[in-house]
């Protein structure tokens, strides 16, 4: 006897198919995904037993101004910790430490791997998408903590659902607060753990401006400094906004994003054949982009992580291209305020448009001679960059606490 | 592996069906009124299935609606990998799983079990070809009920679908246009499907709808309650009219049912008005359950009436269960029983549960301990002496029990579903520790049962299989001399002149023969009554009790040698068919006769009847399950479930022959084809054994032939004179008596006819035939039968009925004859001084002139009466006679005569 399907059975058992095509379809995405991610993920460390009260780990080398004053904290309390960086070019692991063991664990998804079976107590990272994106949060970590990389940026500013899986997070500044708890509440979240602490990196960067010479030259230093890709200012208007750089008489530092020169390089090539080095004109490709920072008076910039290090740190006026800028994936789409960085931009810097381009030195002049936006920039710093210089001291005392506090709770239970 | 699903899923529904269909037709007595009834209760049935599951599809798509935005939000921002990780990680911030999006199929799904189980049913129903209903000409076909320039037009289907779009416009008013063409497109789907199908099936399919549409109604009305009411009132009335007015019910069973029906429909009605919440429910906890006190019962239960039962039937008598034209191990009837218990329990049930809100949940575990408690009392404590149950699960008497049984269950088992129910509702988690209990049993008691069939089988389980393509020969010569020895088993001897007066023809039969009304047999029961027939005195139950260093097993295996031995040694072509109990089995264990190659042994019975097995077969599935909850369930619906052995069976499957009749019976009619005739100058030798009389059964008269229904009206009644023979009364008051008689002549007539057929091949005149059987039975048919203490020696009756050769008349002679003397009979002139060969002592009947120790004991298993001795117990009697059998002072009642020798030993 088989089993017997009638036709009329036959079409209601087609709409059940779809429902159960779909969930298959769903679940071989999911394996798929696992596949994949086991594939490049290589043969994964089996799980480390030794018990790591603080693990630090970073995905990329450019993060080491964030963590180097962290890890130069521990070092100074002699309190052993783990650096573990996805970058090999990560200059932590050539910095000489005694209580800071570096570690290079391998780059994407085989460093998500090894995360994802690690064990620690604590793991600091401002790596965002925990248990989200390929990085899964491990069963044998206890706490997982995030630190914000820059001031001006926060919660909203990251993609969607980056930081709902960390047990806390540290954050620059007071305003920070809201957003992270408006989010926990429309996700029905728990609330994390928040501490201000400050701003580890920005507090190196202004240590390092107030020990640098105070830079003297005659006249108005102009620093351009845009970021890269389609919509940004050299690509966009080319010789347009040189030429009418050029016009005001001013020294012009040109010092597009590094990756420029990679993603835009018929461009860069065409306009540094065009505007070679020159008395008024230089092309700055520097690594680091402090001295630039330091000896300008003013930048024009379309990047934002950029404009606040320039105006919160080095406290100087800036002008701003506006970008159009799209919130869907961020956790902006989810807040009911616009985010705060753009909420501060036009009181610490002023808006550039096209129509401006001819008469440029008199923006300039205006926006540096423009007391209000010093004013704004107080109130900017006041409200995102907390506990200045003492960011690396607050987050160690945070790390230990809460450590002491997991030790405790383990105690009891 | 289909067949499996299909019995785990849809037969329990298909069963479910069938039994309503059954009930209800009985009650109505029209098919159209009973689709209705059919509708009506399976729709009330799965109700809640149905309600929860509509519950659960508007919480889904409220929930997808809730979700919708940034789903939609996520599909639109992401791409690839990160589309997905996104939306997961939004899904399961909203404890949404994707399989969550099947919810929404739910009631769907749940459809298609019933829709199968319905469409089988309907579909295949017989009963409704031909039969009208209202408008509907003939429900076994399309309708065809309008003709429009030649084009027949079902309206059926069509109705079904207009009402199948109502009610959809009615449920589906707030539903997305998604779902809406989803609903649309499903009833048109059916129009195309069910446009052809059988009226009754379409009718049943347009009552769903129109419940379903009265569902909704009353679902999106403001005056819910006071509608249900009203249904319910109405319902109440309209019962009450219908049966006792329009359409009467006769039985006061029946219109007991009806009026509880209404009043519940009445009780319910004035709730409804009363009061919108039930306050009895309110009262149960509204949390879930542990899980486990849903999963042991619902396990226990399969156990039980899927594996214990079952097992203990087959166990008590695995043979019969072996359907020896193709073997299996008589253990499958369990699997399948297993399958469809768990189909009841672990499928359906557990959909009930699954579905059933926490309340529901709460109640359904306390009932289901009550009804463990109740089904173990009235397995291990009721019902046990219902009578002999053949191997159709039917009882050879129907059952009945006294009013003191009934009260005596009824009490406990109300006490049971109070009592259990609330020590439940105390107990809650620790239950399980009960059911684990309850469980271990129930798998001992299986894996006993499983134990002894397989000990019962043993070795001759090979050994069948190997057997199960050999057919039997009977080899005869023209040119020499035929011995045929017929033992029919359980043949009663004072039958004889009452078949013979009935059918005169049988006379000229069974011309040569010689009739010996004056025969004993040395005992009542196969095991103590055939070994003398085959072996002589030596082997008479006193003769191998005093062997008592020796098991009765070998010694009964010898005496079964003695002839087939002494004919083969003396050059004649021996043939034996079916020796009783070789090898004390059940099914004869043809081996004991290895160290003979020339001896041709065979098994014949049930070898010729292999639709009829099949037949079986497929019916002893499904009936082993309902004999399981036939056991479980209380006396009061006992009889409901037993259906008088039918078992609520719709389709045709009433037999009044039973397997066994038809497995001996069709040996008989056989005999012509398995002849061998041949010149051969070796003279044969044959011994076989037919159990046809001892396999009674009811046939049609006066032709005594097995039919499917038989129907003998006023027959017996009218021929009642038939049973007078010489101013002596044969008593036949008793079916059970009566289908003794009929199965004697159904056997005679068929040796009548094998005659015939000898004479006419010139076998019969140079053929030794001796017809007679190891012992009678005490059915207490004639007076003069019965000893001063009361003992029916009608149990010492065998027929005993002698043709020798050359002879031609049918006489009568009133010597006094032993079973015990088939040896000297059957060598008589042929072999010169038999000797036993294997105990060295001269066959020459001596034994009868002086006097015979006879035995009698109703232990007759030789699965446990299989020591060295005959077990000695209350029921055994030791009979001395004197003289001849006729006198019943010759009979005296005697001590174990074996009593001193063994304890000698």
């Amino acid at each position: 006897m088989l089993l017997y399907i009638d036709p009329g059975t036959g079409s209601m058992l087609f709409t059940v198919l779809l429902g159960l095509i779909t969930t298959l379809y769903f679940f071989a995405q999911k394996l798929i995904m696992k596949l994949k991610f086991r594939l490049s993920a290589g043969k994964t460390a089996a799980v480390t037993s030794t018990n790591k009260p603080y693990v630090i780990f970073s995905d990329n080398k450019s993060y080491w101004n964030v963590f180097k004053p962290i890890c130069d904290e521990f070092e100074k309390r002699k309190i052993p910790v783990e650096y573990w960086t996805a970058s090999e070019q990560d200059p932590a692991l050539k910095t000489h430490y005694n209580y800071v063991k570096t570690e290079f664990i391998g780059e994407g998804n085989k460093a998500f791997s090894r995360l994802n079976m690690m064990s620690a107590d604590i793991v600091l990272a401002t790596t965002p998408g925990l248990d989200v994106l390929q990085w899964k949060r491990s069963k044998n970590v206890k706490y997982y903590v995030h630190t914000l990389h820059a001031a001006g940026t926060s919660a909203g500013g990251y993609r969607m659902f980056s930081l709902d899986y960390y047990d806390a997070v540290l954050l620059t500044g007071d305003f920070q607060i809201q957003e992270i708890r408006e989010l926990e509440q429309k996700r029905s979240l728990p609330s994390k753990d928040i501490a201000v602490v400050g701003c580890t990196y920005m507090d190196e960067l202004k240590k390092r401006h107030d020990q640098a010479p105070a830079e003297e030259h005659e006249g108005i230093t102009v620093l351009l400094a845009p970021s890269w890709g389609t919509s940004s200012l050299l690509v966009k208007y080319g010789s347009r906004i040189i030429d009418s750089l050029l016009r005001t008489g001013y020294k012009i530092i040109v010092r597009p994003h590094p990756q420029s020169f990679r993603s835009d390089k018929a461009v860069m090539d065409e306009l540094q054949a065009k505007y070679p080095n020159s008395e008024q004109l230089t092309w700055d490709d520097k690594v680091s982009n402090f001295d630039a920072l330091h000896e300008s008076d003013i930048m024009i910039s379309d990047f934002s992580s950029v404009m606040f290090d320039y105006a919160l740190v080095f406290n100087k006026p800036f002008i701003y291209a506006e970008s159009a800028f799209d919130k869907a994936p961020y956790e902006a789409a989810w807040l009911d305020e616009e985010l705060w960085k753009f909420r501060v931009l036009p009181s610490i810097g002023i808006s550039l448009t096209e129509s401006q381009f001819d008469n440029m030195k008199q923006v300039i002049d205006s926006t540096v001679n423009n007391k209000s936006l010093e004013e704004g920039r107080e109130k900017a710093r006041k409200e995102a960059w907390a506990h200045i210089g003492e960011s690396a001291v607050l987050t160690v005392d945070y790390l230990i606490s809460k450590h002491e506090e997991l030790e405790n709770e383990q105690k009891v239970s | 592996m289909a067949t499996v699903l299909y019995n785990l899923i849809i037969r329990p529904l298909y069963l479910a069906f069938e039994f309503i269909f059954y009930k209800a037709f009985l009650l109505t007595g029209n098919y159209g009124i009973t689709i209705i009834c059919l509708s009506l209760a399976v729709n009330f049935l799965i109700l809640p299935l149905y309600n929860r599951a509509d519950a659960i599809q508007e919480e889904e798509r409220e929930k997808e609606k809730k979700l919708s935005y940034w789903v939609d939000h996520i599909k639109k921002t992401f791409k690839g990998d990160e589309r997905y990780m996104m939306l997961t990680t939004y899904y399961r911030q909203n404890d949404y799983k994707q399989t969550d999006s099947l919810k929404s199929t739910i009631s769907l799904l749940l459809q298609i079990p019933f829709f199968i189980a319905a469409y089988r049913f309907l579909s295949g129903l017989q009963q409704l070809h031909g039969v009208s209903f209202g408008p509907i000409r003939d429900l076994g076909v399309p309708d065809a009920m309008l003709s429009i320039a030649g084009i027949t037009v079902n309206i059926l289907p069509i109705l079904m679908s207009v009402i199948n779009i109502l009610s959809g416009m009615v449920y589906g008013r707030d539903l997305s246009l998604k779902n809406k063409i989803q609903m649309y497109g499903i009833a048109l789907v059916f129009l195309v499907l069910l446009y052809r199908s059988p009226s009754g099936l379409v009718f049943y399919w347009t009552l769903n709808n129109v419940f379903s549409l009265i569902k909704n109604l009353i679902k999106k009305s403001k005056y819910k309650n006071q509608l249900l009411s009203g249904a319910a009132a109405g319902g109440s009335i309209l019962l009450l009219l219908i049966f006792f007015v329009l359409h009467p019910v006769n039985t006061l069973r029946r219109k007991l049912f009806i009026v509880c029906l209404s009043i519940v429909l009445m009780v319910f009605a004035v709730i409804k008005q009363r009061s919108p919440k039930n306050s009895l429910f309110d009262r149960v906890p509204d949390k879930k359950p542990s899980v486990w006190l849903y999963i042991w019962p619902v396990v226990f239960l399969t156990i039980l009436l899927g594996m214990v039962i079952p097992s203990s039937v087959v166990s008590s008598s695995p043979s019969e269960f072996i359907d020896q034209t193709n073997y299996q191990n008589p253990l499958v009837f369990v699997n399948f029983t297993m399958i469809l218990a768990a189909g009841f329990f672990l499928v359906w049930f557990t959909v009930f549960y699954k579905m059933a809100a926490n309340r529901g949940k709460q109640v359904i575990v306390c009932l289901l301990f009550a009804i463990c408690g109740i089904s173990i009392a009235d397995y291990m404590f009721f019902g046990k002496n219902l009578g002999i149950l053949s191997s159709e699960l039917k009882y050879n008497e129907e059952p009945i029990f006294s009013a003191a049984q009934q009260l005596g269950n009824m009490v406990l088992v109300i006490a049971l579903v109070f009592g259990l129910f609330f020590v439940a509702r105390k107990l809650g988690r620790k239950l399980s520790g009960v059911y684990i209990a309850m469980t271990a049993g129930a798998v001992v008691l299986f894996a006993g049962n499983v134990r002894v069939t397989q000990k019962t089988l043993g070795e001759m389980v090979n050994y069948l299989k190997e057997n199960v393509t050999v057919q039997a020969e009977i080899p005869l010569t023209r040119t020499s001399q035929n011995v045929v020895v017929l033992m029919m088993d359980r043949s009663v001897n004072a039958y004889i002149p009452y078949l013979f007066q009935e059918k005169p023809e049988l006379r000229e039969q069974f011309a040569g023969f010689t009739y010996y009304p004056n025969t004993v047999s040395m005992g009542t029961s196969t095991n103590t009554g055939s070994t003398a027939l085959f072996g002589g005195y030596e082997y008479s139950p006193y003769e191998m009790n005093l062997r008592s260093d020796e098991l009765l097993k070998d010694k009964h295996d010898e005496g079964l040698k003695v002839l087939p031995v002494l004919f083969s040694e003396n050059g004649f072509t021996t043939s034996v068919y079916d020796p009783p109990y070789a090898g004390y089995t059940w099914i004869p264990d043809l081996s004991i006769y290895d160290d003979y190659p020339a001896i041709n042994a065979y098994h014949t019975i049930g070898k010729f009847d292999p639709e009829i097995k099949a037949e079986r077969k497929n019916l002893l599935q499904r009936n082993f399950f309902y004999f399981s909850l036939f056991k479980v369930t209380p006396i009061a619906f006992q009889k409901m479930i037993y259906d008088k052995g039918n078992y609520n069976n719709m389709a045709d499957t009433v037999r009044d022959y039973t397997q066994e009749f038809i497995d001996n019976y069709t040996v008989l009619t056989n005999l012509p084809n398995m002849t061998q005739i041949s010149d051969d100058s070796k003279s044969t030798f044959m011994i076989m054994e037919n159990k046809t009389m001892h396999e009674p059964c009811e046939l049609q008269l006066p032709e005594y032939i097995p039919v499917a229904h038989v129907n003998n009206g006023t027959y017996d009644k009218d021929h009642a004179d038939r049973f007078i023979y010489d101013g002596h009364e044969m008593l036949v008051d008793t079916a059970w008596r009566r289908v003794h008689y009929y199965a004697a002549m159904a056997a005679l007539q068929e040796l009548g006819k094998w005659f015939e057929y000898l004479r006419e091949h010139n076998v019969y005149d140079n053929t030794r035939i001796i017809i007679v059987s190891d012992h009678g039975y005490g059915l207490g048919q004639f007076d003069y039968m019965f000893t001063e203490e009361g003992f029916d020696t009608e149990w010492f009756d065998p027929t005993l009925m002698v043709k020798d050769f050359g002879s031609t008349e049918f006489t009568v002679s009133d010597q006094f004859m032993t079973n015990a003397d088939v040896p000297v009979l059957a060598m008589d002139g042929l072999i010169e001084n038999p000797i036993n060969p294997f105990t060295g002592k001269v066959i020459d009947g001596h034994e009868k002139e002086s006097d015979l120790i006879l035995f009698h004991s109703t232990r007759w298993g030789v699965n446990d009466n299989n020591g060295k001795v005959f077990k000695d117990d209350n029921e055994n009697r030791w009979f001395r006679l004197t003289g001849d059998r006729t006198d019943m002072k010759n009979w005296v009642l005697i001590e174990d005569p074996t009593k001193q020798v063994q304890a000698d030993d």
